[in-house]
């Protein structure tokens, strides 16, 4: 293989891992909003809509994602609904991934004390002001490295999308591997690539652990 | 919905239902026995063993286990290792998991007080009899729960084998739908199953708990 190839390819390389991490933005930001939307109807919803949301997250955190994606994907356009490929990703992935923010989140602001609450409450706040002012930003600080574990976890989960035809670090690989007769290396190169982001975002939650220890 | 074309293919799916089950036992083993040696590998006297332990940590649990799966698959069979498509992704599957097992080890077995070890010693227990006899029978019971949650992510990976066209229930969905009009009816259907394959798994750990609960001393 000569230099210039290596770098070709290095670059092609990183092409498909601008793809997978813009996939993984938009996964984790519909999983963010959605799973708070659920933590927030099981803790403090209408009960019926609280149990639906627990339904939800049973089901969705009991089926694999692979086949969630191939399901939507081939039934979508049956309801009429023609998106692009990376849209149904974001989407259903997002869905999915929402579940298990949903179980953190929760696990996050039941942790913080009652306490915080009787306090607000003697204070004169509203129950909006509360919740946004004192309980979030504390639930907030607890949630940061379990979701930052779900997040990894969701990076890790693009790759499937190469499974349903679309194209990104793995597709990339493939298309590389196949090109230069190199699969054995050009597979590596992805694994190297997808440790890069996934070790990163790891030692970030390591980091936010540590400094965690002495609030 | 046509459930009758559910009931005509209904030996398929069994047949893809039978081979997930299949690649999720070959990996729970391999994963509970590799994870023993990680964590043995983590916890070693010995600082380069130690270091063996962590890596192979590290980047198992930060790779994805498709592209796992395909450098076993696609890319030893260069260097002239050759591994069925079931092979591949049960060992690919036992290797990710046992770093992730191997890490809920190391933390039950911390979790148990240094002094019970000590005082095991104390009462002329060898180090291994310790370990067998009072620390594992502690730590064990401490760390089913998140074992039970792994279990459940490693049944949901075997959909990925379908990737390499092992013959599993994704594998066995996607023929379906090649053949037919019916993807709501045969995801219902292959969502279903998977959902009773976890829940049926979290059931005999719920039970496991039950049976051995955590004695607080």
């Amino acid at each position: 293989m000569t230099s210039a190839m290596l770098t070709s390819s290095a670059l092609y390389l990183a092409q498909g891992a601008l793809v997978t991490i813009g996939l993984s933005l938009g996964i984790i930001a519909v999983a963010t909003v959605a799973g708070m939307l659920l933590a927030l109807l099981r803790l403090y919803g209408w009960r019926p809509l609280g149990l639906l949301a627990a339904a939800y997250g049973l089901v969705a955190r009991g089926v694999p994602l692979l086949v969630l994606l191939i399901g939507s994907y081939f039934s979508l356009p049956y309801l009429g609904l023609d998106m692009p490929l990376w849209l149904v990703v974001v989407l259903i992935g997002g869905l999915y991934f929402a579940a298990y923010a949903a179980e953190v989140f929760r696990a996050a602001l039941a942790a913080v004390p009652r306490t915080q609450w009787d306090a607000g409450r003697a204070l004169g706040m509203r129950r909006f002001q509360l919740f946004t002012i004192v309980i979030l930003p504390q639930a907030r600080r607890l949630s940061l490295p379990p979701f930052l574990n779900v997040a990894l976890v969701a990076v890790k989960n693009t790759s499937l999308v190469s499974a349903i035809g679309g194209w990104e670090l793995v597709a990339a690989g493939r298309e590389i591997g196949e090109r230069t007769m190199e699969i054995l290396p050009a597979y590596l190169a992805v694994a190297a690539f997808y440790f890069v982001i996934c070790f990163s975002i790891s030692q970030i939650g390591r980091h936010v652990e540590k400094k965690m220890r002495y609030v | 919905m046509d459930f009758g074309f559910i009931l005509n293919n209904a030996p398929l799916l069994m047949e893809g239902a039978a081979m997930t089950v299949a690649l999720a036992i070959g990996a729970l083993l391999g994963a509970t026995i590799g994870g023993g040696v990680v964590a043995g590998l983590r916890m070693s006297r010995h600082a380069p063993l130690r270091c063996v332990g962590a890596g192979f940590v590290e980047i198992m649990r930060n790779t994805p286990i498709l592209v796992q799966i395909f450098v076993l698959y696609f890319g030893l069979p260069t260097l002239g290792v050759h591994m069925s498509a079931f092979t591949s992704a049960v060992l690919a599957m036992s290797l990710q998991n046992s770093a992730y097992i191997g890490e809920i080890y190391r933390a039950g077995l911390e979790s148990i007080h240094p002094r019970q070890r000590e005082a095991a010693l104390a009462l002329g227990m060898m180090p291994g009899m310790a370990l067998r006899v009072i620390l594992l029978p502690q730590a064990l019971r401490r760390v089913l729960p998140p074992l039970g949650n792994q279990f459940i992510i490693i049944i949901k990976d075997t959909s990925v084998a379908s990737t390499i066209a092992v013959a599993e229930l994704t594998q066995a969905s996607k023929l379906l739908l090649d053949r037919s009009a019916a993807p709501y009816e045969t995801f219902a259907t292959v969502a279903l199953i998977y959902l009773a394959i976890s829940a049926g798994v979290a059931g005999v750990l719920k039970l496991a708990e039950w049976r051995y609960p955590v004695r607080v001393s």
